[in-house]
């Protein structure tokens, strides 16, 4: 279920808010959240909602295994387990296929077995296993109760595209009986960050999508502008799709009076690759770093040892992504641009400027080919294209669908209007006033009909 | 102001918003979903779907339709009246499937004194996940291509109150900009032969660009709309309604036309298995044959890959001369 469809807007939403709020205790009340969580999981898949309670129902006794064991030993052991159940999950539906594929590329001696990966598995896993490293590294206690625990991991504003929040986030929130009571202040923000996202997602990536995929899909002829189009235009798609999921996830958990993390804070005005990673996926690269750079050595260390963890924690946070090696290229390009920054120290900026802000923004729109390509042979057919390698330079548009030109055009020029001189949505302030309320109705309308056209958020199958 | 009455502004705004606007597609009704119960000539609409069945009634003294997706819109229609000596509807419309098409082709022999009836067969008219929204939505065709009621269609036909498409009809509507009423038989009513060739000279379309269209159309076909197998039931379905016609002494010719040979050529490396179902279909077809029905398979030769801009607009659509010639009498 989409939070841009008809389904979710006028029935789901409406039916999960009248119970939440219309139940008396805190407790039947969480007990509803997660029974609802499970439905919107269920609406997509029904078999693979058993893997999604199997994970939350043993980290938590893991979890709970790790912080009663008096020995270290016992305690490795616990988390050992956790990890093989969680990364064992995430190997055999994600990447069990590309492995095969890969060492039948020297060795033709491996079934390729193509799985449905199922949704959000990338992000619970994730989640729940930060839960128990975070037991095992005595920086939490183990929560007591299967059922905050159970609400935590499923909630569904997050459960299937993030943002990656920590249970200690989450969880204290949940065992706050305040978080049960109607408060009109947070619901009216949840609905501006709501509408907001829905119109980042329908309004602008989904007008930009129809565009630039048919160039994507036939770059071979693409023509030199429809080259650069698409990768600027892939550039802002990927922003306004992915923030605009995470506004209406912030929004949906501000209805409920939860708060989640900050997770895009205009990633696109990053004067370095450094700061564009603390602006972009938020939640991930705080992940990344608390339970992958820092566990392979972080900043401790030689140089060659810190540029190593660097392009390792890149390397392996592009292929979480997918399993593809393209991502995994994404990562490296990433890791190599953070370590000359670093080995340069281009990456501490004291004055921001607009010609530095347009180098970084190139610099991370020629990384989103790898991002998008389907392969090596498109994205190098891409590239050549963009840096005018191409023997036959052409300038034509004609890729682009007649009927999707015009508005293709306005959601481009609006979308990086907005990424280089708005404030994003945390920075504004959205008053209670008459104003703003017929301004948000009247942008919520608008989006309405479109919602028909449902196209899947891009990170629902990372 | 306080946050509770912001809210209910908002919402109350909302609900009335939506509310007008679901008002005002229902009044104007451009897409014929809601207050067209009836088939009548002079109701102005934009669905392409309607007005075919608008064209039967407008010009009843006609005695061959042609029945066709969009791939028979490029037909010269008075030049397919002059080679088959008769009267002409071109009935082929975007997207039509074997519901719309047979009930295009029940209305018509209601309507009509059919003597001949041109089949242009397509293999997505046989999948059913290709149904036409119109097929489902315009009530006179749901009663002639006889759907079950669900649910589901009454549910997505409420949301098409709503649906971008038909805000845009409406306006488009009201503007009148766009042809309301069928005035012609069909697309190209007055091209003839000359008319198409000088259409063609004229064209831009030079060979390295045709060969863009084919990659643009190619991928949405391979791996969308070909993708799903055929309904063995529509097959069933097609096969009675065709030998019907036969058993009623009218002349039925189904063509299969082939794609653009870079089409054909990158089906059959890419999806084998695709392509093989596209030759069983034809096969299927070809058992059709008797004394009443003439099958055409073009599909299975290499007709019109020999200089394909002469013939072709995209890596699907013929252009009209290569329509008139697949679609004219026999010498």
């Amino acid at each position: 279920m989409l939070f841009s469809s008809y389904v979710f807007l006028f029935a789901f939403l409406p039916v999960m808010l009248a119970g939440y709020y219309a139940l008396r205790s805190p407790r039947l009340q969480m007990g509803y959240l997660l029974f609802m969580s499970l439905v919107f999981y269920a609406y997509w898949s029904i078999p693979y909602l058993a893997l999604l309670i199997l994970v939350v129902v043993f980290d938590f006794y893991l979890a709970a295994a790790i912080y009663r064991a008096a020995e270290s030993r016992q305690r490795r052991l616990w988390l050992v387990l956790s990890l093989v159940l969680n990364l064992g999950l995430l190997f055999f539906f994600k990447y069990a296929g590309l492995v095969a594929e890969t060492i039948n590329t020297f060795a033709n001696v491996l079934p390729v077995v193509t799985l449905v990966l199922p949704i959000g598995l990338s992000f619970y896993t994730f989640q729940s296993l930060s839960y128990v490293i975070d037991v095992y590294r005595r920086h939490s206690s183990a929560h007591p109760s299967l059922l905050s625990y159970a609400t935590y991991v499923t909630m569904f504003p997050h459960q299937i595209s993030g943002p990656l929040v920590r249970h200690n986030t989450i969880i204290p929130q949940l065992e706050d009986s305040a978080t049960f009571r109607l408060q009109t202040d947070n619901l009216w923000r949840g609905i501006w960050f709501f509408v907001v996202g829905l119109a980042k997602k329908i309004l602008i990536a989904d007008l930009i999508s129809r565009a630039i995929n048919p160039i994507i899909t036939n770059m071979a002829t693409a023509s030199n502008t429809e080259a650069w189009l698409a990768m600027t235009g892939y550039t802002l798609q990927l922003y306004f799709d992915f923030s605009g999921y995470s506004d209406m996830a912030t929004g949906l958990c501000l209805m409920l009076n939860i708060r989640l993390p900050q997770n895009f804070d205009s990633p696109y005005k990053s004067s370095s690759i450094t700061e564009f990673w603390q602006r972009w996926h938020m939640t991930l690269s705080s992940w990344l770093k608390d339970y992958l750079y820092i566990s392979l050595g972080g900043n401790r260390g030689s140089k060659a040892a810190i540029y190593r963890n660097l392009m390792l924690t890149m390397a392996l946070g592009g292929l979480w992504h997918g399993a593809t090696w393209m991502f995994a290229l994404w990562g490296i390009y990433h890791g190599l641009l953070l370590t000359i920054e670093r080995a340069t120290g281009f990456g501490r900026v004291e004055k921001s400027n607009f010609l530095r802000v347009f180098f970084v923004f190139m610099l991370v729109s020629f990384g989103w080919i790898l991002f998008r390509a389907p392969d090596l042979n498109v994205a190098s057919v891409w590239y050549q294209k963009v840096f005018l390698l191409n023997g036959n330079l052409s300038w034509d548009l004609l890729s682009i669908p007649v009927k999707h030109r015009d508005r293709f055009a306005i959601a481009f020029v609006s979308g990086l209007a907005i990424v280089f001189l708005a404030r994003n949505t945390w920075q504004i302030e959205w008053r209670p006033s008459y104003r703003h309320a017929f301004a948000l109705a009247l942008l919520f309308v608008c989006c309405i009909p479109f919602l028909g056209d449902e196209s899947p958020f891009l990170y629902f199958q990372f | 102001m306080d946050s509770k009455r912001a809210i209910l502004i908002f919402l109350l705004t909302g609900a009335i918003l939506v509310v007008a606007m679901a008002a005002f597609n229902y009044r104007t009704d451009p897409l014929c979903y809601f207050r067209c119960e009836k088939t009548k000539v002079d109701r102005k609409n934009l669905n392409s779907y309607y007005q075919n069945l608008q064209r039967v009634l407008k010009f009843p003294e006609s005695e061959l339709v042609v029945l066709g997706s969009s791939r028979g819109e490029s037909l010269p229609l008075a030049e397919l009246e002059r080679s088959h000596r008769m009267k002409a509807l071109n009935l082929s419309v975007g997207g039509a499937d074997v519901h719309a098409k047979l009930g295009f082709l029940a209305f018509a022999r209601q309507n009509l004194k059919l003597r001949r009836v041109i089949w242009l067969a397509d293999y997505f008219e046989l999948i059913d996940a290709s149904m036409s929204d119109k097929v489902k939505f315009t009530p006179p065709l749901r009663a002639l291509a006889d759907l079950p009621f669900t649910w589901r269609t009454e549910t997505e036909k409420i949301s098409a109150l709503l649906d971008h498409t038909t805000l845009e009809a409406t306006f488009a509507l009201l503007r009148g900009k766009k042809s309301m009423v069928p005035a012609e038989r069909g697309p190209n009513e007055s091209m003839r032969q000359s008319d198409c060739t000088g259409q063609i000279e004229k064209s831009p379309l030079t060979e390295a660009r045709l060969m863009k269209e084919v990659g643009m159309i190619y991928d949405g076909y391979a791996n969308r709309i070909l993708v799903p197998k055929q309904n063995p039931d529509s097959l069933k379905r097609l096969r009675e309604a065709l030998a019907d016609l036969a058993n009623s002494d009218i002349e039925v010719i189904v063509v299969i036309p082939p794609y653009h040979p870079e089409f054909t050529r990158r089906l059959g490396a890419e999806h084998l298995e695709i392509m093989g179902r596209h030759r069983a279909w034809v096969q299927d077809l070809k058992t059709l044959a008797n004394v009443r029905i003439e099958v055409r398979d073009f599909f299975s030769s290499d007709a019109y890959s020999a200089r394909p801009a002469n013939h072709w607009t995209d890596g699907v659509h013929f252009n009209c001369r290569a329509a008139a010639e697949m679609l004219a009498a026999k010498p």
